[in-house]
Order: structure tokens, then sequence, then C-alpha cells
């Protein structure tokens, strides 16, 4: 026979039906003799009904929007924080794979024969005055003037003026 | 085949594909209770608003983790009810004291302000009790989840919440008791 103190331990679960059929058996036999008890099932049962009378609001208008904006920003911010070359390759099917391949060799040949071809050369090069182009006009900058030249006139005439004025 | 046959775990495993509008069904079957769930133990609209949100994103970032073998509903739960934990666990306790409104007049304006009044008093009965009891009879009363799911939830045994439930009804059958409509 159960003892009130072990009872009202198992009244709640008893309420529940979450006892076993022969606990429950054993919660009844007791309640039929203990007023006690029974009163005590009678307070637990009227939690319920005060305990539902409380209104919750309705959910808003756009939580969902709101969720879904904030679920897009997180998709962007996991995918733009997990790329990697290795995770791109993993993740790639093979005709990607294979073009990448070919791509990446394209660069690398093309690369060694520009850098080939445009090496510099070991031979010794001989490097050919050129003729001055104004020798022709035999400009002699040095010399005398020729004479009977009019620069050579020019010259005497100024060389005669000058003694007639000392 | 229409869209309310594809199962919670079938939608949370296109949504661990990056399929977003997987998951929006996912948000629409689910906020209702999860709502309702937190606001009931939360008690403030604000704070219910950020529970729910954080909990949406919080199953976004583990889509990947979840195994479809246990149930999507209690796996949600767990996590909705651990934010309330954690949340109530932060929160300093704030003893507010809720005037009820006062009801326009009209035939019905007493029944509407005793309604008002006991929704009060529940609510300050609820936020007295510590927070695994409330979230406890919260799950039990409002969610009517079994004793197995809502140790699940809250990830201890059945037997401790039946220990949780029998002390937290204990505290609201003393608390409420005083009020003429309850005893």
């Amino acid at each position: 026979m159960w003892s009130c103190v072990k009872n009202r331990k198992r009244l709640g679960a008893y309420l529940d039906g979450e006892l076993s059929r022969r606990e429950q058996e054993s919660v009844e036999r007791h309640l039929q003799r203990c007023d006690s008890c029974r009163l005590a099932l009678s307070g637990l049962k009227k939690l319920e009904p005060a305990l539902t009378a409380f209104d919750v609001p309705p959910v808003p208008s756009w939580l969902t929007a709101r969720v879904m904006a904030a679920a897009r920003n997180r998709q962007r911010e996991v995918i733009a924080a997990d790329w990697s070359p290795l995770k791109w390759w993993r993740i790639a099917s093979a005709p990607i794979q294979a073009a990448a391949i070919g791509m990446l060799i394209v660069g690398l040949s093309l690369g060694l024969v520009l850098g080939w071809t445009s090496a510099p050369s070991s031979k010794q090069v001989t490097v050919t005055a050129q003729p001055d182009p104004l020798d022709i006009y035999q400009l002699d900058y040095l010399s005398d003037l020729p004479s009977g030249s009019i620069a050579s006139s020019y010259m005497t005439l100024i060389a005669a003026t000058n003694e007639a004025g000392r | 085949m229409s869209d309310s046959m594809i199962s919670n775990e079938s939608l949370m495993q296109a949504t661990s594909k990056g399929d977003l509008e997987a998951f929006e069904e996912i948000v629409r079957r689910h906020q209702t209770w999860a709502w309702n769930l937190a606001y009931r133990f939360l008690g403030q609209r604000d704070e219910t608003e950020d529970v729910v949100q954080e909990a949406f994103m919080r199953l976004l970032d583990t889509t990947n983790r979840y195994q479809p073998s246990a149930s999507f509903k209690t796996y949600f739960h767990q996590i909705v009810a651990r934010l309330c934990l954690d949340r109530a666990k932060k929160k300093q306790p704030l003893f507010m004291e809720a005037v009820p409104e006062t009801p326009d007049p009209g035939p019905d304006a007493d029944e509407v302000m005793i309604r008002n009044e006991a929704a009060v008093a529940v609510r300050a009965a609820l936020d007295a009790l510590p927070p695994n009891q409330r979230m406890a009879i919260v799950l039990r009363y409002y969610d009517h989840l079994n004793y197995e799911e809502i140790a699940a939830a809250l990830e201890t045994s059945p037997k401790a919440v039946e220990r949780l439930l029998a002390r937290g009804r204990e505290r609201l059958r003393a608390t409420l008791a005083a009020r003429a409509d309850f005893s």
C-alpha cells in the first residue's frame, strides 16, 4: 500500500498518464481511501484551466520575411568564408578540372615562349658610325675666313672702321 | 506531390544542400508554435522576437548536423528551449506589475476584466518559477509534450522531468491558491 507521501509525488504523473499500469492501479487504490490525496488531486486538476487563461499575441506578419532575409545573408557569408581553391577543386566536375589544367598548361607554355624570344642575345654588336649630314655643306668653324668671301670682306671693313675711329 | 506531403526531415535535408525555399517552408510550418512557446516562457514580445529569429538561424546553421532519424519537432524544441533558458538565466529578475487594461464599457466588460486579471496572475506565477520548472510546465500544459519529449527538449531524463513538474505545480498552486477563481 502506498503512503500519502509517496502517492503525492506520483499524482502529477498519474494525471499526465505517465505511470505504468501497475503504478496507476496503486495510486487509484490509495485515492479510494484517502480524502487528503483526493483533494490534492482536485487542486492539480484546476491548474490546467487556470494556466490556459493566458492569451498569446499572434505571430508578427513580418517574421517570416525577416528570418528569410537573415537566412540569405547567412548563406552568402558562409559561401564567401568557406571558399578555398582546394575546396573548389574537390567540388568541380571532371570537364571543368580538365579545362582548368588545360588553361594552366597553355598559360605556362605561352609565358615560356614569350620569355624565351624576348631574352637579350649574347653576340657582340658592332656599332657603325653614321655620317654627319652637315658634311655636305663643308662648314669649317675653326680656320680663317676664306679670302674673297663676303664674311672676309665684312671683317676687313669693320677692322678698318675701328682703326679710323681710334 | 503536394508541399504538405514533404516531411520536415526532407525539408531539412534540402536546406542542408542550400535550398532556401525548403527552409522557408520550415519557417512557415513551425513559426507559430515556436512563437507561442517562447512567448509563454519569456512573457515579452521583443525577447520572443529575438529568440524565435535566433532559433531559426541556429536551425539553419546546424542543418548539416541534423540526423533524419531524430524527430524534427523534438530537435527544434531543443533549440527553442535552450535559447529561452539561456535568455532567462542572463536576464535579471524584473518584477513588474502588469496593469490590466481597462476594458471598454459593455455587457461583457466585467468578464473581460476578470480574464485580464487572471492572465496577469498566471503570468506572474509563471515568472516566479525557476527557469527549468517553468519550461517543463510550458511544454506540458501548452505544447502537450509527454515526459520523454520534454526530457529530450530539456536534455534530461523523464524522471527529472517528473520532479520538475511536481515542484512547478506545487509552486503554482501555492501562488494561485489565493485567487477566488482558483480555489
